[in-house]
């Protein structure tokens, strides 16, 4: 990609990034810069230089997104109210996702022969592993794409979030039935009660634990968005 | 000379409506028509336009296609509608009025002496 191509991506995730413009916005000026850039480029300039012209032709950010926000005033509590689902099915699906990983390995861990505590001791592990794991996968996925290809998809989200939820109901659904039934009938009452209190233990300590890691999360979020809006 | 902001804010839409008046175009060929007409003197912040066309195809008086012109590149073209055609000749009218009052009073005067 040459370098005025990346200055262009630049500019174009600068726009997508703002919660007033839709992708057929960004679309529309993207053409018209290139449109001018072309105009330009018969008169002598650089490409550098075209596209310095050319976009402050358009105009800044701030002023465009003014602009927009007078045609599409519900355009923004749209879009915030639909990360927010996004987030929500995003959630369930990483916990019913971990939730299989766990009940999957403890199922085996017995099957070969471990019992409490080392069997709750294991599916805790695995448990917070594999919610780190998706998130971090989650993380790395948004963080790889830019913006403007994720929300350029937006469209797509009614689709994706009807998946999602038709996923979290299969996933819990299935989990029930192949492990935690097996689970149930397989092992001696003895042993699941006490499996079942020390996995309740775990639960509990990861319900108190929750609260404060998305509350983390949530900082380390809303640093990162500034550092973003710092760097536009 | 330039024009001031608040006319050329005000002149958006008859502008607009009027160009789309000679035939479907897209945004930046408005932008260039209108800097043709008024020989650069009329600034538009480009991206200006592109809430205003929109504005106006959410009052229903412009519909938008997509089409890729005789260079092969889609763009989004807008057309007059029935509704913009009347728009448009109530805009003129107005604009008419003021142009016709001003005139009267800068015409220069006959003078008997």
């Amino acid at each position: 990609m040459s370098d005025v191509e990346k200055r262009i991506e630049q500019w174009r995730d600068g726009l997508a990034g703002s919660e007033l413009l839709g992708g057929s916005d960004v679309d529309e000026l993207e053409s018209h810069l290139r449109e001018e850039m072309e105009h330009l480029k018969t008169t002598g300039l650089s490409d550098e230089e075209t596209f310095l012209v050319a976009r402050h032709r358009l105009g800044d950010i701030a002023t465009l997104e003014q602009e927009f926000a007078k045609v599409n005033p519900h355009r923004r509590f749209a879009r915030r109210l639909s990360w927010m689902a996004i987030g929500v099915l995003g959630y369930f699906l990483a916990l019913h996702l971990s939730l299989w990983a766990t009940n999957a390995s403890t199922m085996l861990g017995y099957v070969a022969g471990l019992r409490t505590p080392h069997l709750t001791f294991l599916a805790c592990v695995i448990q917070v592993t594999a919610f780190a794991a998706i998130g971090a996968l989650a993380w790395w996925y948004l963080g790889s794409r830019s913006t403007f290809r994720t929300t350029r998809r937006m469209p797509a989200a009614a689709h994706v979030s009807l998946f999602a939820a038709c996923a979290i109901v299969a996933l819990w659904l299935g989990d029930n039935f192949l492990f935690r039934f097996l689970l149930i009938k397989t092992m001696p009452l003895q042993e699941y009660s006490q499996f079942a209190m020390a996995s309740d233990w775990a639960s509990a300590g990861w319900g108190i634990l929750m609260p404060f890691l998305i509350a983390g999360l949530i900082a380390v979020l809303a640093l990162y968005d500034r550092r973003r809006a710092e760097a536009r | 000379m330039s024009v001031a902001k608040d006319l050329v804010a005000a002149s958006a839409t008859p502008l607009i409506l009027s160009i789309l008046a000679e035939g479907d175009s897209y945004g930046y060929a408005i932008i260039k028509r209108v800097r043709e007409l008024s020989g650069g003197q009329m600034k538009w912040t480009d991206g200006m336009l592109y809430p205003v066309l929109h504005r106006l195809e959410k009052q229903g008086l412009v519909e938008s296609y997509r089409d890729a012109g005789e260079t092969g590149r889609e763009r989004k073209y807008y057309r007059l509608k029935r509704k913009g055609t009347k728009a448009l000749a109530e805009h003129r009218s107005q604009w008419t009025l003021v142009h016709n009052t001003l005139q009267q009073l800068w015409e220069t005067k006959p003078c008997l002496t």
